[in-house]
């Protein structure tokens, strides 16, 4: 992966790769983001879950909530 | 030669003369000399400086005054700017047509510190564009800037305002306004107001995705008086 470092004071701009310590935080990012992702889509599936017990569309659950 | 004329056998291109009294054959002439400016700077009132004057940076004398800092484009996976001057009151970066190769979430970092960031945000989207509503963060690795993916290659333009960005003694606070196409195709929108929990001054500012690259994009960073 690759970054672009700008000194602001010395005015370079320099395109380098990451250093290893680097890429293996991106690797926790990463997986953070995934996981994220993941409990965010279970979320949505409960959400449809219980709006579909409940009868109602998500258009007039927004109306309910405005 | 009048009394008081400064001893200097040459005069350089920019140089400027200025009296500390005309009237008087006694006074002395000064000359202020630019070298070692930067191209633009102008010449501003400073009662403190030899001969009243002072090179300076445009608009930095006046409260609310802004000044370019820092210009470039977006590559790679991270844009990092470093070394920021500390000679400003707040710092704004704006971010325009900023493209990504995947549909993934912008973050922002400071001082290449993790797991400090908190905010609330408001947002204005979803799988149409007739949804909002609001969310937080609070100890995210990275402050994240949207709420729903930006869709790929669709334009994302981010204004990011660093309030009193050099004091030691409290928390910084930012906010960012954030407008893009999701990946639903829906126009989105954010305002988000969040704190980085460190009391050192801001001196590096990393916007990045955790996968793929920025495309296209340019930024501005600004001080501001």
């Amino acid at each position: 992966m690759k970054k672009i470092i700008h000194n602001i004071e010395t005015g370079e701009i320099i395109e380098t790769d990451f250093t290893e310590e680097e890429l293996k935080q991106n690797e926790i990012e990463k997986a953070e983001y995934a996981k994220q992702k993941n409990e965010e889509a279970l979320k949505l599936i409960a959400k449809k879950e219980i709006l579909k017990k409940l009868g109602l569309t998500e258009d007039e659950l927004e109306l309910l909530l405005a | 030669m009048a009394a008081g004329f400064p001893v200097k056998a040459n005069y350089a291109t920019g140089d400027v003369l200025t009296a500390t009294n005309m009237n008087d054959l006694a006074g002395t002439l000064n000359y202020i000399d630019p070298t070692g400016k930067t191209n633009g700077y102008v010449l501003t009132r400073n009662s403190s400086a030899t001969g009243g004057l002072e090179w300076a940076a445009a608009g930095g004398g006046s409260t609310g005054g802004m000044t370019s800092i820092a210009t470039g484009s977006f590559s790679g996976s991270t844009v990092n700017l470093t070394s920021i001057s500390g000679s400003y009151k707040d710092l704004k970066l704006e971010i325009r047509n900023l493209q990504l190769s995947t549909n993934i979430e912008p973050t922002i970092s400071v001082n290449g510190l993790t797991g400090i960031y908190n905010a609330a945000a408001v947002w204005q989207g979803g799988t149409t564009g007739n949804s909002s509503g609001t969310y937080y963060q609070n100890g995210k690795t990275k402050l994240e800037l949207c709420y729903d993916q930006p869709k790929a290659s669709a334009s994302i333009s981010i204004d990011i305002y660093f309030h009193d960005y050099t004091n030691t003694t409290s928390y910084k606070l930012l906010q960012a306004n954030i407008a893009f196409q999701n990946t639903y195709n829906a126009r989105e929108s954010i305002w988000l107001a969040g704190n980085a929990t460190t009391y050192n001054a801001i001196t590096d500012i990393s916007l990045s995705i955790a996968s793929g690259s920025f495309n296209a994009g340019t930024y501005i960073l600004y001080g501001v008086n």
